[in-house]
């Protein structure tokens, strides 16, 4: 029904370490880039019929789409926004490697109906360091070796963010109730646990 | 496909017809549309509707159809009225679905049969109706085993439904066609497969769920418990409601989840605990009883002592725990 482009993401001719570094860091490079002048305003895109206007802000920067209403808002993400960050993965809801944040709530964007974002903010694992550098939960998440293969660690990073914000118990436990649908095939969840504990241990 | 962005109710309710769909909080819409399993014309986004809210007025909390399942697990008034939504909210699916997943959607969630879910071609009568069941042609898959018919054996998916039966919620439906609004015990919302397995419920294509009405019973203790594949896959759960005078039990209602076809009440459980005080013993007997009028196939035999095991189970908690189990 409607066109992807590949399954999976491929890190291609990359080491695992640099493959990390990127995975992690990649907000740095493309926040610096935002921060260029920005092009001039492109016109409203005309919803043709079948379409519908979509008005989102990702990441701190304003979009406007035209787009089928089938959309999930991992496909506009990722095929025409060109965030590749969040993952497609069980597309059941279940994994958590789309997880991005939804007006600061954590969601799994491959089951979300894009339209449904309509002039409300998304933040993808780019987003969390505007300055260019890397936030807190980031630095926490390679201290701890918090991320292996690297597939669900947007994800998990994104989710990170927004536990910091919810209203769970202080101890491991609870922040692994936290962490229920978020999967990491490399077993690093006790890392993830750490990361996540290290930054609000820091935070009080 | 037409997306319709409703500013009023009054808007919403004029664009419905047999060919739109109503938009809550968009997740399992994107999955039968991309599956194929449904292909409506117009979709009705409610987002902007004042259906957000959660009141407590006059002897019952109401709760909107657009309430996130989140704001059931933090909302004071829900905690203090209703503790069991609150415990049967918090595992619903998970912590991300449930920031997105409203009232409204949870209820009306279809089943996850996987011969409906797949995309393949298996035979499967709520996708395509008269098709058959591939689960009872021979495909292994558990299924149902109360309220099932030769034409489906899909389990309904909703938890929260099989709580507010317990606690005898109403659900308030609105329709555009001039007669207005009809309320339902939420025990009559669902129906069972019988010949049409594509029909989950009572509502036409043009009504909307507006809100769930629960009456404050503090007289009254609450359970519940759940058996889990996944996050996301019930196996068995139950839900339970005593209430005794003098020690003894002079009401009872007793709901099975997760392996019936709509929210299943336990008639026998619920008539041998009237009149009885709560016992191990009597406990025992109940939850034996909820089996009444169980069809197991030989894929889904485990399922009847999984069914005694959560009813046990709930019972236990109402008494133990007064109602409000804590994890």
């Amino acid at each position: 029904m409607t066109a992807r482009t590949g399954g999976r993401d491929d890190d291609g001719e990359l080491s695992r370490r640099q493959f990390l570094v990127v995975s992690v860091a990649s907000c740095a490079l493309t926040q610096t880039a935002a921060a260029q002048p920005s092009p001039p305003p492109v016109a409203v895109p005309i919803p043709r019929a079948g379409e519908v206007l979509l008005r989102i802000t990702v990441n701190g920067q304003s979009q406007q789409l035209a787009i089928d209403p089938r959309l999930s808002l991992l496909d506009v993400l990722r095929d025409r926004l060109d965030l590749t960050s969040a993952r497609r993965g069980c597309e059941d809801g279940s994994c958590g490697s789309c997880t991005v944040l939804f007006d600061g709530r954590r969601v799994p964007s491959c089951l979300l109906a894009a339209a449904l974002c309509h002039d409300k903010t998304i933040t993808t694992v780019e987003g969390l360091s505007p300055d260019g550098v890397l936030s807190p939960i980031q630095a926490a998440f390679i201290r701890n070796g918090a991320t292996d293969c690297g597939f669900c660690t947007p994800g998990q990073v994104v989710a990170a963010q927004a536990i910091l914000q919810e209203p769970w118990g202080r101890d491991d436990e609870a922040v692994r109730s936290a962490l229920c649908g978020h999967d990491c095939a490399c077993g690093r969840l006790p890392q993830i646990v750490s990361a996540i504990q290290e930054v609000r241990t820091k935070r009080g | 496909m037409e997306w319709v962005r409703a500013k009023t109710i009054a808007e919403a309710l004029s664009k419905a017809d047999a060919n739109s769909r109503f938009v809550a909080g968009g997740l399992s819409l994107w999955l039968q549309l991309d599956r194929g399993l449904d292909s409506p014309e117009r979709l009705i986004d409610l987002s902007a509707l004042p259906l957000r809210t959660i009141e407590g007025r006059q002897g019952e909390l109401r709760l909107g159809s657009m309430v996130r399942l989140v704001e059931l697990t933090q909302d004071p008034m829900v905690q203090s009225i209703a503790p069991l939504v609150r415990d049967i909210a918090r595992q619903i699916a998970t912590p991300a679905i449930r920031n997105q997943a409203t009232v409204g959607g949870e209820l009306l969630e279809r089943t996850r049969c996987p011969m409906f879910r797949a995309s393949s071609n298996l035979r499967c009568g709520k996708r395509l109706p008269g098709s058959g069941c591939a689960v009872q042609e021979g495909v292994s898959y558990a299924g149902a085993i109360f309220g099932t018919s030769s034409a489906c054996v899909a389990p309904s998916a909703s938890e929260l439904a099989v709580g507010l039966s317990a606690l005898s919620a109403q659900v308030t439906l609105l329709s555009p066609e001039g007669t207005g609004e009809r309320t339902l015990p939420i025990l009559d919302l669902f129906v069972e497969p019988g010949a049409t397995p594509e029909r989950d419920h009572v509502l036409h294509p043009t009504e909307l769920l507006t809100s769930v009405t629960i009456p404050v019973q503090s007289q009254r203790r609450f359970g519940y418990a759940r058996l889990a594949e996944s996050p996301l896959l019930t196996t068995a759960s139950a839900a339970v409601m005593l209430e005794q005078r003098d020690q003894r039990i002079v009401e009872a209602r007793v709901i099975l989840g997760g392996l019936s076809t709509r929210p299943w009440r336990a008639l026998a459980s619920e008539k041998l605990l009237s009149g009885h005080s709560p016992s191990d013993g009597l406990f025992e007997k109940v939850s034996a009883a909820a089996l009444e009028g169980a069809k197991a196939r030989p894929d889904s035999r485990h399922l009847p002592a999984l069914a005694k095991q959560v009813v046990y189970e709930a019972l236990r908690r109402a008494v133990e725990e007064h109602g409000t189990h804590r994890r």
